[in-house]
């Protein structure tokens, strides 16, 4: 049996409802406006599909490139509303993720941003295909210890796109004298998994998870939500890892409040505002740590956008959406930097290297007053 | 059908023709569909942005006997938004912009296919509200509520969605912009406000709307009174309704209706429950006007929930039914008859007897209020078997309506689902003369045909 055809049940049950309260807040339908780019629109086309009712063509293949899986379908769904029945934020977007699977062979020129992905992945362990070791750069301030029970996973984009991220990492750990392991990183498998090429992707879990093992340590703990979401989730499910994972404002905020670090603080007088990562938020339900971190930060005021927490707006930067449509994703950013410009505030930060590519990707063609900054570059700056 | 003509119009990428594109607009929201199977193919799809695209594919469809489906939220129960084979659909969803806010007249003026949940939100903004908040609210729009006549549960105060409504644009056949002013009251002529308000795309297309907009309130007071026996909430209703005590917000449920939200808090099950909203800026005439309502309810056994349900309650307020298909996998359905206040127990007695005759699961009654109308929820299995079951039970269910001198449907319309009884409710001549009016606008019959007035 397919992957895919193990969501039968939520297909049927979508595809006899057509309620479309899936339509309302998702990025896609946002821009598309028309019924097969909505959720329920998709839901319809993968029946037909699965059914024997509409070959699975290369148009189809297109419009399931268009979905960043952000999972906000999943929490506006009338089945979901109002938390009645909470669902994991993974089943609509893996029904979603699993079509990619069914489709990919078939389509391959809708799924080729995707294949280079997969295949710069599989060939140098990044999806950027980039060569060079991911610590090369940060070598200055990184200093991992041999024995620490903490393992710290940077994950491809801060260590190759968004360095100062990375060097945030370490410069924070450094400061506040924690000790810890790092490894030889190879993609948490995010973008391969959710681009739906689950096989390749469960090659890289495995290589993480032997490296993971090794280490030994007690606790995984990453910057990137979409490697924490992968690895507490999927990791668990597909390849058996066993270990505490913790996204980094989950563990800072402990240590901070443990070890009273907040007096070590500076003072930062700005108005900031968050914006969730839908892999953070959404997809893991970690909504209050950011904000109470970056909130207790001596001069920061916080600001909530209209579009927030479980509602908050995908910035379109998730699910290889940024590799297929750079176009669309312009439109999707720029809609996110609106609602933080309606927001009086200094700052806009979010705590996902992705979250921080795409917004900065954006400002490039429309320019904020607001500065753009990862969680970690703000405490980088504050903590003495 | 020329789709070059309909690109110049709307521009080449709001034409939609593939068959992948085509397939989610086979269906709308009406239970009988249960597969593509049963759709129905359009010709094409258009996303026009304004009344002049609209008018111009109207132009165009007349001239040319195409028909014409008009569609939005599709959220409709009665399949109003099926398509007919080889039409044009014309999807609303670009035409989703705030045209002006007048705040001193306190009326906005949209495009029909803003979506109800959205325009709440840039009103709450602005220190309004519409207030018109059916069980499709997320994802249905203003067209679509007018064309079908909705009402939601605000409706004591805020009144049914044609209350709201003070002006639009519609588009006619052959070609021509009708525009009804955006006044409070007019008694000049016809009135063609009301010919519109629920001819569900029949007639026209409604393109713009002026509504009547009001403050939000400063305070909102939910209160839920549990009863020992149905029909003790019953009678709790009805003295309500007789001394003329009018709650903002007032439903009489059936506890199956309400068990999905007092889930978790442990109380003890209620035969019915009444649900009650009260709105304003003067906390001690709020104040007053709940003790009167509960006084009331008391005097009829009710009890009074915690505060905390009645708040669940209210976020909870969209979910009802679609819960019950993800968690059993079966299929809800409604029949939202009016009856007159006299014979509401009446009909639950009978919907429950029909319940049991086919071996249906009840999902209970709710009595809405101010105005008064029911519905009578139910589920079926998506099986030959079930889908027979309840097809029998729903005529059955409406019939026994109707002897009661009833009506088919207070806001969910006709469509193709109740276009059986419309002439048992209006007799042949009620019909007729329905049947005068859409020739005389429409004679091509090229507005949303397949549907009742055929």
């Amino acid at each position: 049996m397919s992957r895919i055809e193990k969501y039968r049940f939520q297909i049927e049950t979508c595809d006899n409802c057509r309620c479309g309260f899936c339509r309302v807040d998702c990025p896609v339908w946002d821009i598309k406006r028309t019924e097969s780019f909505s959720p329920r629109g998709k839901m319809q086309i993968i029946r037909a599909v699965l059914d024997g009712d509409l070959p699975p063509e290369e148009k189809i293949a297109e419009i399931f490139t268009y979905c960043t899986t952000c999972g906000q379908c999943e929490a506006t769904c009338a089945s979901n509303y109002g938390l009645v029945h909470p669902r994991s934020y993974k089943e609509l977007v893996d029904v979603y993720v699993s079509f990619r699977e069914f489709l990919k062979d078939t389509n391959p020129e809708s799924f080729k941003h995707y294949r280079r992905i997969v295949e710069n992945t599989m060939k140098t362990g990044n999806p950027y295909g980039e060569s060079h070791n991911r610590f090369e750069r940060i070598s200055d301030v990184l200093n991992p210890s041999k024995d620490a029970d903490v393992l710290i996973f940077f994950g491809c984009t801060s260590t190759y796109r968004v360095e100062t991220i990375a060097r945030s990492v370490a410069s924070v750990f450094k400061k506040i004298d924690i000790p810890y392991k790092i490894m030889d990183e190879t993609c948490c498998s995010s973008p391969v998994f959710r681009t739906g090429f689950i096989d390749e992707a469960i090659q890289l879990m495995e290589r993480n998870r032997e490296m993971i093992e090794n280490a030994g340590c007690e606790e995984l703990v990453t910057t990137c939500p979409g490697c924490y979401s992968v690895f507490d989730e999927y990791y668990r499910e597909e390849v058996g890892l066993d270990i505490e994972v913790k996204h980094m404002s989950q563990f800072l905020l402990e240590k901070f409040e443990d070890e009273n670090l907040w007096s070590r603080m500076d003072g930062f007088k700005h108005v900031i505002t968050f914006h969730d990562p839908c892999h953070l938020g959404r997809a893991m339900g970690v909504y209050d740590e950011p904000r109470e971190i970056l909130m207790r930060i001596p001069g920061v005021k916080l600001e909530e956008m209209a579009r927030t927490r479980e509602n908050s707006r995908c910035c379109g930067g998730g699910g290889g959406f940024r590799a297929s449509h750079p176009e669309d994703v312009k439109e999707m950013v720029r809609k996110r930097l609106e609602d933080a410009e309606k927001i009086n505030a200094t700052i806009l930060a979010s705590w996902c290297p992705n979250c921080i590519l795409n917004l900065r990707f954006g400002e490039t063609y429309k320019p904020s007053r607001l500065e753009i900054l990862d969680a970690m570059e703000i405490l980088d700056r504050v903590i003495k | 059908m020329e789709i070059e003509v309909l690109r110049s119009i709307v521009g080449e990428e709001d034409v939609l023709t593939s068959e992948v594109d085509l397939i989610p607009y086979y269906r709308d929201h009406h239970r009988d569909l249960t597969s593509i199977k049963h759709g129905i193919r359009p010709g094409c799809i258009v996303l026009p942005e304004s009344t002049i695209e609209v008018r111009d594919i109207i132009r165009y469809a007349h001239e040319n006997r195409i028909p014409v489906v008009p569609r939005s939220g599709a959220t409709n129960f009665v399949g109003g938004a099926i398509p007919v084979k080889g039409c044009i659909v014309i999807d609303t969803s670009k035409m989703d912009k705030v045209l002006s806010i007048n705040r001193d007249a306190m009326t906005v003026t949209v495009q029909s296919g803003i979506l109800l949940s959205k325009l709440e939100k840039i009103l709450e903004n602005e220190g309004f509200i519409l207030g018109h908040d059916p069980g499709s609210f997320v994802s249905a729009t203003v067209g679509g509520s007018i064309s079908i006549d909705g009402s939601g549960i605000w409706r004591p105060i805020y009144g049914p969605m044609r209350d709201m409504v003070l002006g639009m644009k519609v588009v006619v056949p052959p070609g021509e912009v009708v525009t009804i002013r955006g006044v409070q009251k007019s008694a000049s002529g016809f009135n063609l406000k009301y010919l519109f308000t629920g001819s569900e795309g029949q007639l026209g297309i409604i393109t713009e709307v002026t509504l009547l907009i009001k403050p939000f309130p400063k305070y909102r007071i939910f209160k839920i009174v549990g009863f020992r026996l149905f029909k003790d909430a019953l009678e709790a209703t009805k003295e309500l309704h007789y001394r003329f005590l009018k709650p903002d917000l007032f439903l009489t449920l059936e506890y199956k209706r309400f068990e999905a939200f007092v889930k978790g808090f442990g109380l003890k099950k209620p035969g019915g429950v009444i649900v009650l909203g009260f709105v304003g800026d003067d906390m001690d005439l709020l104040k007053a006007r709940i003790k009167a309502v509960l006084d009331t309810c008391y005097r009829h056994g009710g009890f009074l929930y915690p505060d905390e349900v009645a708040e669940k309650w209210y976020q909870m307020r969209h979910s009802g039914y679609v819960i019950k298909e993800n968690i059993e996998g079966m299929l809800a359905t409604t029949e939202d008859v009016a009856v007159p206040l006299d014979r509401v127990e009446e009909m639950w007695k009978r919907f429950n007897r029909i319940i049991r005759k086919y071996s249906l699961e009840k999902f209970g009654i709710c009595v809405y209020n101010y105005p008064l109308s029911l519905s009578l929820g139910y589920m079926f299995p998506p099986d030959d078997e079930g889908i027979e079951n309840y097809l029998k039970a729903k005529r059955e269910i409406v019939m026994e309506a109707l002897k009661l001198g009833g009506s088919t449907t207070a806001s969910h319309g006709i469509g193709v689902r109740n276009k059986d009884f419309l002439e048992k409710e209006y007799g042949k001549s009620g019909v007729e003369l329905m049947k005068k009016i859409k020739k005389a606008v429409d004679p091509h019959n090229i507005m949303n045909p397949g549907k009742w007035l055929e």
